[in-house]
């Protein structure tokens, strides 16, 4: 026993000792299974540029961002462990990721960033069309499309994007808008929460669904708005609607604070839980031209307005 | 009957923490193999991984030994606890034949 302890004592300092040169020469890389066998992980950024590109096609593994910068052409930067496919024609960028058949390995010891793309846009150039379909998270900054089709299985989040038409968001992914305008929303997901904050939607008809997740929408501008949530609270405050808004969850709260009480017609009806609005226990008010209705449904949950 | 179950989870959980300590072990000894194969394309990676499994296998064979107490003191225990009611039942049982 004596001797296993000795042993044990002996290796623990030569690996420590081993393992902390491995991490000073800079050794500390992950590896993956290529081939029949582990190879180190290229990790280095490669980057490549495109002239003229109206139309941007994405289908990737990786972590997507997309953002402005004062050059004059699309430069696309990848930092990961698979390769780019890259085909531009007729004005149209179509990037793919091959993944690698195998996977990853590392010790967790080192500084280890996910695979990203990262695609500069002139500041100066709006883009006609924008689809991608990544299960990473997607982030765009501060530019202008006339169309954007986002699946996700990762965060999306926009912010100072500006849509033409009607922004389509699906997959499994969470939402965040922070400063979108667009003709109308349309997002869809399994499983995802949603924070939209100071955007514009006041040409369509927009609906969020999700089967599992919050929805917190401030200070923004919708025509026409439909919200689902199967399972999940609705916080929506400081909403302007020019139509209606249809809220329904099958198993939470809904709280709405209004900016304006007059003109609007408001139905509340809660299977088990209490309505209560402008502080009044009652499932329905009207006032003035009714111009605007609204109308929230909860199966199990309460309902207030103010 | 509760100490029964007690004790059935006590067997459970120690051969659950075996069969865990078994299969670190192994991916020890793998990531030790693999640093080995590294060397000759990538020195210092090689080093590193093997410096990892030799730190694991080093802490396992510190461990061991305690291990081993530990699994010593428990099945003392258990023995001890086993003698202690097979004497309770065998006296009791006694007692009723003299009753008669």
């Amino acid at each position: 026993m004596k001797k296993t302890l000795i042993s044990g004592i002996i290796l623990t300092i030569l690996g420590a000792v081993l393992l902390g040169l491995g991490i000073l020469h800079h050794g500390d890389h992950n590896l993956i299974w290529h081939d029949g066998g582990f190879k180190i992980e290229d990790a280095s950024i490669k980057h490549a540029t495109f002239k003229e590109v109206h139309n941007l096609k994405i289908n990737a593994d990786d972590e997507v961002q997309i953002k402005p910068y004062a050059g004059s052409q699309i430069k696309v930067t990848y930092r990961g462990t698979n390769t780019l496919d890259y085909q531009a024609t007729d004005h149209q960028l179509s990037i793919n990721d091959n993944s690698r058949n195998g996977f990853t390995f590392n010790l967790g010891l080192g500084n280890f960033a996910p695979s990203t793309i990262t695609i500069y846009v002139p500041s100066t150039s709006k883009l006609n069309k924008l689809i991608c379909n990544t299960s990473g998270t997607v982030s765009i900054t501060d530019l202008n499309f006339n169309q954007i089709h986002l699946s996700s299985n990762e965060d999306v989040d926009l912010h100072k994007v500006n849509v033409k038409d009607e922004l389509q968001v699906s997959g499994y992914s969470d939402l965040e808008l922070r400063q979108v305008s667009a003709a109308s929303l349309a997002y869809d997901s399994s499983d995802g929460d949603v924070t939209i904050n100071d955007s514009k939607f006041i040409k369509g008809s927009s609906k969020i669904l999700t089967s599992d997740g919050d929805l917190e929408l401030n200070d923004s501008d919708f025509k026409q708005l439909k919200l689902v949530s199967d399972d999940g609270d609705l916080n929506l405050n400081r909403l302007s609607i020019s139509e209606s808004l249809t809220g329904r969850t099958s198993d939470g709260d809904i709280h709405t604070t209004l900016k304006d009480s007059r003109n609007l017609a408001i139905n509340a009806d809660s299977d088990d839980g209490h309505a209560k609005i402008f502080g009044k226990n009652t499932n329905y008010y009207h006032q003035g031209s009714q111009k605007t209705h609204y109308s929230f449904t909860s199966s199990d949950g309460n309902i207030i307005v103010r | 009957m509760a100490i029964f179950g007690v004790i059935f989870g006590m067997v459970v959980a120690i051969l659950g923490v075996g069969l865990a300590f078994t299969i670190f072990g192994i991916i020890a000894i793998i990531i030790f193999i693999i640093g080995l194969t590294l060397l000759a394309t990538s020195f210092w990676t090689g080093i590193y991984y093997i410096g990892f499994g030799l730190l694991v296998i080093g802490i396992y064979l510190i461990l061991i030994p305690f291990i081993r107490w530990i699994l010593m003191l428990i099945l003392h225990g258990t023995s001890l606890f086993f003698r202690w009611l097979y004497t309770k039942i065998v006296t009791r049982r006694t007692e009723k034949r003299g009753d008669r």
